[in-house]
């Protein structure tokens, strides 16, 4: 039974991309088909993952010497709260807590990364190679071109932003849609078979 | 109950705020919240807008119209086989369905969204030494990506692994002021939530400045 995960990876997956090249009514249905079941596919692994966290957080709570298990505790009670809520409650309350709690939370995270990268700047600087010189000019022209000093520090930015930058972007961006084609293709012919471990 | 819901985020705030005085456990508490938060909120929306409105709903309201979507029930089951070792081996053929699938679509999305698109933009006359420091840029920067090694006896192979050397080695220069260019972004976007969390703070929960 082993071959039969491979043929269905194989099988969606060939009909899938096809209906990126031709218009055919049976084609179309069953992409559109393939493309709902792997949303509700994905809802059923949402779930999974929270099941599995939270048992990894149970067993470290059992364990009882084990160091973190109070922060382990609040994990569960917020994400079972939060779910109850979710579930049982008007959605206006989940609606609080997305506005009240998720979304300060998130704030003040992404806030915080403003502390480090001036951390890492200041490292970059003191590195003193050519590499991170030029990164950290590029890096202060756009910096400087965003506030109204002066309109040539502005079309500095502006250059840098649509020349030097975008260059590096698009062979970046190149090589990543390289990289999934290769892959992607690997998985198409059963060539990688990570569904199979 | 306003006043509530912003006393509440203030306090987080703080909270995540605490690590500029180390790794602290109000810190860690601040952590645990929001994994909670996030993966209770997750669950919510999977079970709500997908799980109900997507399949269960259709298959309470009309059996015989949408029989098809049993497939993605069946294959759904059979995820959970994947908490037990011994059962895991079911779990394969719904991962299976959800690799082809999402195999393609990646394939598809490159094409369509990345490859022929950055292409395009690329091959433009190269009438402006902007246009040509972009053609060489980008082709220099995917060659600094490289990292095959050529056959050591032809010559010619050698010939031309040289010149890619050489064009990445330029290109790994654009790549640097792109990273630059992205830094800046980076913090340009971190700093201006940081001033609207600190806006949050004193006017929202403190109400000391206007």
């Amino acid at each position: 039974m082993t071959w039969l995960p491979t043929a269905i990876a194989i099988g969606v997956g060939i009909v899938t991309l096809l209906t990126f090249f031709f218009r055919l009514p049976l084609l179309d249905a069953l992409g559109a088909a393939f493309r709902e079941w792997t949303i509700v596919l994905t809802a059923f692994a949402v779930l999974l993952g929270l099941i599995n966290l939270l048992a990894v957080h149970f067993k470290r709570i059992a364990r009882r010497n084990e160091s973190g298990a109070g922060y382990s505790l609040i994990v569960i009670v917020t994400a079972l709260i939060v779910l109850g809520i979710g579930l049982l409650l008007p959605s206006e309350m989940l609606t609080w807590v997305f506005e009240n709690m998720y979304l300060p939370l998130q704030g003040a995270f992404f806030a915080l990364v403003a502390f480090f990268l001036a951390t890492a700047a200041y490292r970059a600087l003191r590195a003193r190679s050519v590499e991170t010189t030029v990164m950290l000019l590029a890096a202060v022209i756009v910096l400087l071109g965003q506030t109204p000093f002066t309109s040539f520090l502005a079309q500095a930015k502006q250059w840098v932003l649509f020349v030097p930058s975008e260059a590096g972007v698009r062979g970046i961006l190149l090589g990543v849609a390289l990289g999934v084609i290769a892959t992607g293709l690997r998985l198409l012919l059963g060539q990688d078979r990570p569904y199979s471990e | 109950m306003d006043w509530i819901g912003v006393s509440v985020g203030a306090i987080l705030t703080l909270l995540v705020f605490s690590y500029l005085l180390g790794d602290t456990p109000l810190f860690r508490i601040a952590q645990a919240i929001f994994v909670g938060v996030a993966i209770g909120y997750a669950a919510t929306i999977a079970i709500n807008l997908v799980l109900w409105n997507r399949l269960f709903e259709p298959l309470t309201r009309d059996l015989g119209a949408n029989w098809h979507l049993f497939v993605p029930l069946v294959l759904g089951v059979l995820l959970f086989a994947k908490l037990r070792a011994d059962w895991a081996p079911l779990g394969n053929l719904s991962v299976a369905f959800l690799f082809g699938v999402g195999s393609a679509l990646a394939i598809g999305g490159a094409l369509r969204g990345a490859l022929v698109p950055q292409l395009l933009a690329t091959l433009v006359p190269l009438t402006s030494f902007d246009n040509v420091l972009v053609f060489v840029g980008t082709i220099g920067a995917l060659l600094s990506f490289r990292f095959v090694q050529p056959s050591p006896n032809q010559r010619s192979t050698r010939a031309l692994d040289g010149l890619a050397r050489a064009w990445g080695a330029i290109g790994r220069w654009f790549v640097l002021a792109a990273f630059g260019a992205m830094f800046a972004d980076i913090a340009v976007s971190r700093i201006s939530i940081l001033v609207s969390r600190m806006y949050y703070l004193l006017h929202d929960w403190l109400q000391i400045i206007q």
